[in-house]
């Protein structure tokens, strides 16, 4: 009995120190904004603005308020926005411990369910996003354990909470919910009704300060993201990248993917499938798969950690295999370089260039804001940016290139590597 | 079945993909014509840019109409030309024309906060997509005098709270400063 308490100890003690040296080497990165979308979160947290992109829509207004929170604190807008995105990554693995806990599972499923999360390869990409991934994935753990120890009322506002940092898991907040009633139907009235309350009162205020014109941004948002650019399953276009050409680059990522969904499948004839763990997860693979952008990777991270929870009481022995070649994974990634973003290192060259064309396919606010010398084309626009190109009105014309699922070519001037797994490596090409 | 089908779908179609980006504009008529009148000039078939054109009859007619006479001709002229960068000329000049028209509408409505946010956010969306045409110093002008337009127009603020009248002086300046970057 001793030597269990004691191995258990030091199983903990050892968990104890390898989480403190991961954390240590994520808040050992610089702040530094990787993405337009990262850019338009810190314009937030200085002034929130959703119609001039202060953020985007769906305006995330629990994510720019601990933002701004952050910032009252003396934190740079930029800080904040990186603190809080790394924060949120890193009281993941603690959240998954106490969720596997709240359901019940045995002292080495807590551990392992501490571990399966701790080793997520994008687990470091979401911390160093500068977006909201985190904190939503944080408050829908909080919420699933606080349903399994039936606080039916504190989980309401918990998951109203993760809608209000990340309203794009309205899918999986209402599968959670629709699951939780059929499971206790007593209990309907208190966590209907606070989950409506919290997400009336932020997402009220919202719309009193943005006004009806917010409508207006909603409506092009929305037909923009399904039908128009977001890459998405609805995208009437041909040429979009799957979600194999969006992990080709990470093969044994998806490999341990892959092993999870399997894990899942095999589970299901062994669990109980109308637990609303079992339905969330399902409806966070669900619109994963159909409703994200398969450039970005880190719209996997719910999913597999939502998996790895579920499979500590019908699938441990995958987990386990999947924990140990994700470990491997993380550990051969990191690097003691700790540059600045892909996207800020690229600016940071293009800033001693003068008179050129750039024309990029990534980050075109942020190179528009700090390169007021440089005339930048989006290639959203490829027609356009083509007959620029062709005009010969620039003497050099550079394209900047970035993807997650193609590699550098040998012939691009630049390459600006990716800090960590699944992020976006940034090329410069010239163009004669 | 059908569902089946659609996951599988995702899965496994790729190609080359376009940038992905929140900034662009909804469908906009006027914006996409634009890309394909440059998409035809492109590949040097005017037929096609003609086509493009024709699709925005209305709009044009009216921006020559009311805002810059002779605009519809100009394009046409171009066109029937063959001269790529006349074309890109009076591209630029429709969209100057599509600016200048959102933000006077702005002007007129300063006594209504939500309309005229729309207006100016509006014409920065055209703006956005006509940005690559514009030196950086253009660029950063017009983006500032855009900026000075939505402080222009004042906030309701919430049940008071924040609240700051609206500046037609402010920004008919604000304007004009665009404009002036935009070459009008």
């Amino acid at each position: 009995m001793a030597s269990k308490a004691k191995t258990s100890q030091l199983a903990w003690g050892v968990s104890a120190v390898a989480y403190a040296l991961i954390a240590y080497w994520l808040f050992s990165f610089p702040p530094s904004i990787p993405s337009d979308d990262a850019y338009f979160f810190t314009l937030g947290v200085e002034r929130f603005s959703v119609l001039e992109f202060r953020p985007h829509f769906p305006a995330y207004p629990g994510f720019i308020a601990f933002g701004k929170l952050l910032h009252f604190f003396g934190l740079t807008p930029k800080e904040a926005t990186f603190y809080l995105s790394l924060i949120g990554a890193i009281s993941l693995p603690p959240l998954a411990a106490w969720t596997a806990n709240a359901y019940g599972a045995s002292k080495s499923g807590v551990l392992l369910a501490f571990w399966a999360t701790l080793t997520q390869p994008f687990l470091p990409l979401v911390g160093l996003s500068m977006l909201s991934d985190s904190t939503g994935i944080a408050f829908i753990l909080l919420g699933l354990g606080l349903l399994a120890k039936s606080y039916y009322k504190g989980a309401g506002i918990i998951v109203g909470l993760a809608l209000a940092c990340r309203p794009s898991f309205v899918v999986v907040v209402a599968a959670m919910i629709i699951a939780s009633l059929f499971q206790e139907r007593k209990q309907a009235f208190p966590l209907v009704i606070s989950s409506i309350v919290t997400i009336a009162l932020i997402f009220g205020w919202v719309i009193l300060w943005e006004g009806e014109a917010l409508f207006y941004e909603a409506w092009r948002f929305t037909e923009g993201h399904f039908m128009i650019w977001g890459n998405t399953s609805m995208v009437a276009e041909a040429e979009r990248p799957g979600w194999v050409a969006g992990l080709s680059q990470e093969k044994t990522v998806a490999a341990t993917l892959l092993a999870l969904i399997l894990g899942i499948i095999i589970s299901i004839f062994r669990s109980e499938i109308k637990s609303p763990l079992f339905i969330t997860t399902l409806a966070a693979i669900l619109w994963t798969v159909l409703a994200q952008n398969p450039e970005n990777l880190r719209h996997f991270l719910l999913p597999s950690i939502l998996i790895s929870l579920y499979l500590i009481r019908g699938g441990r022995v995958i987990l386990m295999g999947v924990t140990l070649v994700q470990g491997a994974i993380l550990v051969s990634s990191i690097t003691l370089i700790l540059p600045p973003s892909p996207l800020e290192q690229a600016t940071n060259v293009l800033k001693r260039e003068t008179g050129k064309l750039i024309v990029s396919n990534y980050g075109v606010t942020y190179l528009r804001n700090n390169l007021p010398q440089l005339s930048i084309a989006d290639s959203y626009y490829r027609h356009n940016a083509s007959s620029l190109i062709q005009s010969g009105r620039h003497q050099h014309s550079i394209k900047i290139f970035s993807s997650s699922w193609q590699s550098p070519q040998e012939t691009d001037l630049k390459t600006f590597k990716a800090r960590v797994i699944g992020e976006k490596f940034i090329s410069m090409q010239s163009i004669k | 079945m059908r569902f089946i089908a659609i996951l599988l779908l995702t899965f496994f179609v790729s190609g080359q993909a376009q940038a992905y980006s929140y900034a662009a504009a909804g469908k906009e008529p006027l914006i996409d014509a634009r890309e394909a009148i440059f998409k035809a000039i492109n590949d040097s078939d005017y037929g096609a840019a003609q086509t493009a054109l024709d699709t925005v009859a209305k709009e044009i007619d009216y921006l020559d109409t009311n805002l810059d006479k002779g605009i519809k001709q100009n394009l046409s002229d171009a066109i029937s030309a063959k001269d790529a960068k006349a074309v890109s000329a009076a591209l630029h000049r429709v969209f100057a024309a599509e600016i200048s028209h959102r933000l006077s509408a702005g002007a007129k409505h300063l006594d209504d906060y939500q309309l005229a946010k729309v207006l100016v956010v509006k014409s920065k969306r055209f703006f956005d997509s006509m940005a690559g045409n514009l030196s950086g110093v253009q660029r950063e002008a017009a983006e500032k005098g855009l900026r000075q337009c939505l402080v222009a127009i004042g906030n309701p603020g919430v049940f008071g709270v924040g609240q700051k009248p609206a500046d037609p002086e402010a920004y008919q300046k604000a304007m004009s400063a665009v404009l002036a970057a935009l070459g009008k």
